[in-house]
């Protein structure tokens, strides 16, 4: 770094330099690349293999089974502005909130205080400093050359423990970042490459299992410093100053690629897509009173693919944030969009910051997507971000199959999750996410079923793993973990097959659990399948206490081995239970005992096509694999034995739907009555007036629509009051875009 | 617009067909992906719809944009012609409304469905010439009828594709 600026004015002048040329520090060429292109890639190769080889180490080093058996890490190198140049890969989320992390120690002028010097750590995982959740926990360290910070290298873990009030990684039910665990907020926690000893212990206090946080901070660590010692023979081979400009130019060349991408397979225009999670908490028994309650969290979500080839998302119109874990900020939002990009556009082998400079956000402060509340928790962002983001990977679908580009389709799946509390069969206390949901089934894609047990939206390398390890991890052993039959999307592709577990406890007269989805719980819908393709039927999580599973056990019985085999057999009273849930709310568990049960449904993704123009072979193979029913078939698909009758049963469906289907106008003319009226359940009322609330444009479309005066949704259900923003520190912030209505004078500019 | 080759147009058509082998797939996601894509595949989806309109855009599996005498419009596989491109055609098809659990039952297993019918609606959007499903929204009651995608065609041919638009906006 030049003696003359400090990192600041480095920050600056590259933001300056961009905003006036439209290239990364002003590069209108890419001199080196074009100069020796060989030698250019040698050196990104270079790069990009030392830091994959470094995660692969990290493995060994780390002790929780998130990064251990489950691939929850990342690890990355990124220039003196905190500008990603290469990435591992694991989870890309992480690509820019990283980034923000470095550039809130430097626009918080870190570099005064506490001073940034060799050998220092810095960890975070605030959502103000640019992460995304508690559990999602950053190690930054600096690395210098002959005096000069020359680069940083983060890296990223999630964490199966994080503090939190009901002791899984992530909250569900907490109101505030007062519940949602531990905060590292963008800290100095060791010198001299080790962890500071009040650092550890702060840990030991404040964690359940504080050894897996502690063990991956080193894998982490131990992985930024291999890093750092591989950049002193790299900068040998190629030369300080060549490092210094190839990095730039690696950065400009990922902007210039990621838009020659978007121009050669998308499609400009306006992309729409509404998520509606639907969040229930009204029925948990000791619920904080400001949680206890029942709504949706409307995101109202346009994508523009400008004439320029950049990516515009806007929010406006979406409700505000609320006393829940699942708001949004800037970091989580960023993180949310780079998944998406990395996965979609950005897949092939130039991962880092380029891609973001050719992206924007409006992210209306306030709103779910940016809450602006100081106390605003986002322990649980990913039940708004997965709907979101998988809604964008629709709406990128629409674009590829306007291009001819059908192969790159793909929808995505919700997230559920078990999370465990209280102790553990060592006779020790814990808490854990169970990351089998790593393994989720995907949505369809345009040439093919969604994968049966892939990998959820949020880690392209996500695994299930092995049952045995999560039967060592917590007080539990699976009796069933098992494909369900006739629970997929359906569609000429159809959404991967949702699977299920179902566990025992074993080894504890003290545990509960928590469990949850994103989106499809609670009655909803994750989102609309493309092209016709269904939504998934819906979710379901199961617990039982007081069972008498042992004597069951002890007779040589059958036990049950899935959710709806245990709510059968509960209904036919061979397993008993003093109380038990089974359907699609959210719950927290009372506490459970060795012999009682907990189960989760991991649903797969949304369909694509008419289900009738599915092929009779795909049926059949779903037939011959118990994945359907012949009875579905025939219902959902119009499968009979025969080609022929085949055709027969898919012409009936067809003219029974144009019996039973009216125009469109003349639903509109009947329905007007019930929108004039707001005649819909109290959640969905509240809904629409807390979208009006914060923004005119539902409200606005809303009346355009059903060509009314009057907009009859005026109760939100939440008390009226205002929260104020963080002031005294640099936070990360999203562009605002005003809301035009259509037809006013600002409309047209 | 260039003559495609014969060997990439029939890798395309049967792209298209869902008739290409996992290899070949394969091989298609890997490769850089290129500029005359969407050529081919208009020129392979021309000659899978029996009307003669040139499609200008595909919006989805049986919806298109066709140049109608010099007016893009939107057009159904089937030959249905909803209404001018910038138009909301959901609002010219036929329409099943699924707002009871009977409903819902009609199309989902009864014992996996836990989709609240209060807080969710489901829209299936029909082509009316044929019965083809063009689309199933998923949204609270009363929330308006909204179209998924609404295309620069302008920028799409003049300064991406590098043509004259064949119709008059």
């Amino acid at each position: 770094m030049s003696k003359q600026l400090n990192l600041l004015e480095h920050l600056d002048r590259s933001e300056a330099l961009f905003e006036k040329t439209g290239h990364y520090q002003g590069l209108k060429k890419l001199a080196l690349h074009d100069q020796d292109p060989l030698h250019f890639e040698a050196f990104h190769s270079r790069l990009l293999s030392t830091i994959i080889s470094v995660r692969e180490t990290m493995k060994y080093i780390a002790s929780s089974p998130a990064i251990r058996d489950f691939e929850e890490f990342v690890i990355g190198l990124y220039t003196p502005e905190g500008d990603a140049i290469a990435l591992s890969t694991g989870i890309m989320v992480h690509v820019h909130t990283l980034s923000e992390f470095i550039k809130f120690m430097i626009r918080n002028d870190y570099e005064n205080d506490p001073k940034i010097k060799p050998g220092d750590i810095f960890e975070n995982n605030e959502s103000w400093a640019g992460g995304v959740h508690t559990p999602d926990v950053m190690t930054v360290i600096p690395v210098f050359h002959k005096g000069e910070l020359i680069a940083w290298i983060g890296s990223v873990a999630h964490e199966l423990e994080a503090g939190t009030y009901e002791g899984p990684g992530m909250s569900v039910f907490s109101p505030n970042r007062y519940g949602e665990g531990l905060h590292i907020s963008a800290e100095k926690v060791g010198e001299n490459d080790n962890f500071r000893k009040d650092y550890l212990l702060r840990l030991k206090m404040n964690l359940r299992n504080s050894n897996w946080w502690t063990l991956d901070d080193k894998a982490k660590l131990s992985g930024c410093l291999m890093i750092r010692e591989a950049l002193k023979g790299i900068i040998k081979q190629f030369g300080f100053e060549y490092y210094k400009d190839a990095t730039k130019e690696l950065i400009e060349e990922g902007r210039r690629n990621f838009v020659k991408r978007v121009k050669t397979t998308m499609v400009p225009g306006t992309y729409r897509g509404m998520q509606m999670p639907v969040h229930k908490r009204s029925h948990i028994p000791a619920m904080h009173p400001l949680a206890q309650n029942d709504f949706i969290d409307l995101v109202q979500n346009e994508m523009t693919i400008t004439r320029e080839g950049h990516i515009e998302l806007d929010f406006e119109g979406s409700t505000g944030w609320s006393f829940h874990p699942f708001n949004c900020a800037v970091g989580p939002m960023n993180g949310g969009f780079w998944i998406t990009l990395t996965q979609l556009l950005n897949y092939d082998g130039r991962v880092n910051d380029g891609a973001y400079l050719a992206v924007k956000q409006y992210l209306p402060e306030g709103s779910i997507v940016n809450a602006n509340y100081g106390g605003a928790a986002t322990s649980l962002a990913w039940w708004t971000l997965i709907p979101i983001f998988a809604n964008v990977w629709r709406m990128m679908g629409i674009s590829w199959f306007a291009r001819g580009f059908i192969e790159e389709i793909i929808l995505s799946t919700p997230t559920c999750i078990a999370g465990v509390s209280g102790f553990d069969q060592y006779g020790n206390e814990t808490g854990y996410t169970n990351f089998e949901m790593a393994g989720e089934s995907f949505g369809a894609r345009g040439v093919d079923d969604g994968l049966d047990c892939g990998s959820p939206i949020w880690n392209s390398e996500g695994i299930q793993g092995d049952a045995e390890v999560w039967e060592m991890t917590g007080p539990n052993v699976y009796l069933g973990r098992s494909f369900v039959t006739d629970h997929h999307a359906t569609g000429k592709f159809r959404g991967g097959a949702a699977w299920e577990s179902l566990w025992v406890v074993k080894g504890s007269r003290l545990v509960n659990v928590t469990l949850t989805a994103s989106g499809a719980h609670n009655g909803g819908v994750f989102h609309k399948g493309l092209f016709g393709g269904y939504p998934a039927p819906g979710w379901k999580c199961f617990w039982a206490r007081g069972t008498n599973f042992e004597q069951i056990v002890a007779r040589d019985g059958k036990v049950p081995s899935s959710i709806n085999e245990a709510e059968q057999m509960l209904e036919n009273g061979i397993l008993k239970a003093e109380e038990h849930y089974v359907g699609p709310l959210n719950t927290w568990s009372p506490n459970l005992e060795e012999g009682d049960l907990f189960g989760v449904n991991y649903n797969g993704g949304q369909g694509y096509g008419d289900p009738i123009e599915r092929s009779r072979a795909r049926i059949e193979k779903d037939l011959s694999k118990g994945l359907i029913s012949a009875q579905h078939a025939k219902k959902a698909y119009g499968y009979t034995k025969t080609e022929a009758g085949t055709d027969r049963a898919r012409t009936k469906i067809k003219e029974r739907r144009l019996k039973e289907s009216v125009p469109a106008q003349q639903w509109w003319r009947s329905e007007r009555k019930r929108a004039a009226n707001g005649d819909v359940g109290q959640v969905v009322s509240e809904t629409f007036a807390r979208s009006a609330k914060l923004s005119e444009k539902l409200k606005d479309e809303y009346l355009e629509f059903w060509n009314l005066k009057k907009y009859p949704y005026t109760e939100t259900g939440a008390a009226d009051f205002q929260a104020t923003t963080p002031t005294g520190f640099y936070f990360p912030q999203s562009p605002q875009k005003p809301y035009v209505k259509k037809g006013s004078k600002g409309a047209s500019k | 617009m260039t003559t495609p080759e014969k060997d990439e147009l029939e890798v395309i058509e049967g792209l298209l067909r869902h008739e290409l082998a996992w290899p070949a797939l394969f091989k298609l996601m890997r490769d850089p992906k290129s500029e005359n894509r969407f050529d081919l595949m208009i020129a392979v989806v021309q000659k899978m719809v029996t009307w003669d309109d040139p499609i200008l855009l595909p919006l989805g599996e049986n919806l298109f944009i066709v140049n109608k005498k010099g007016k893009a419009i939107i057009k159904t596989r089937a030959g249905a012609e909803l209404c001018a491109w910038t138009e909301n055609w959901k609002m010219k098809c036929r329409v099943i409304i699924r707002k009871k659990l009977s409903d819902l039952k009609k199309v989902f297993p009864a014992e996996h469905l836990t989709i609240d019918p209060t807080l969710v609606e489901l829209r299936e959007w029909i082509c009316p010439k044929s019965g083809m499903l063009l689309d199933v929204d998923c949204v609270p009651p009363t929330y308006p009828v909204e179209i998924d995608f609404s295309p620069d065609l302008k920028a799409f041919y003049e300064d991406w594709l590098k043509r004259k638009l064949p119709v008059k906006l």
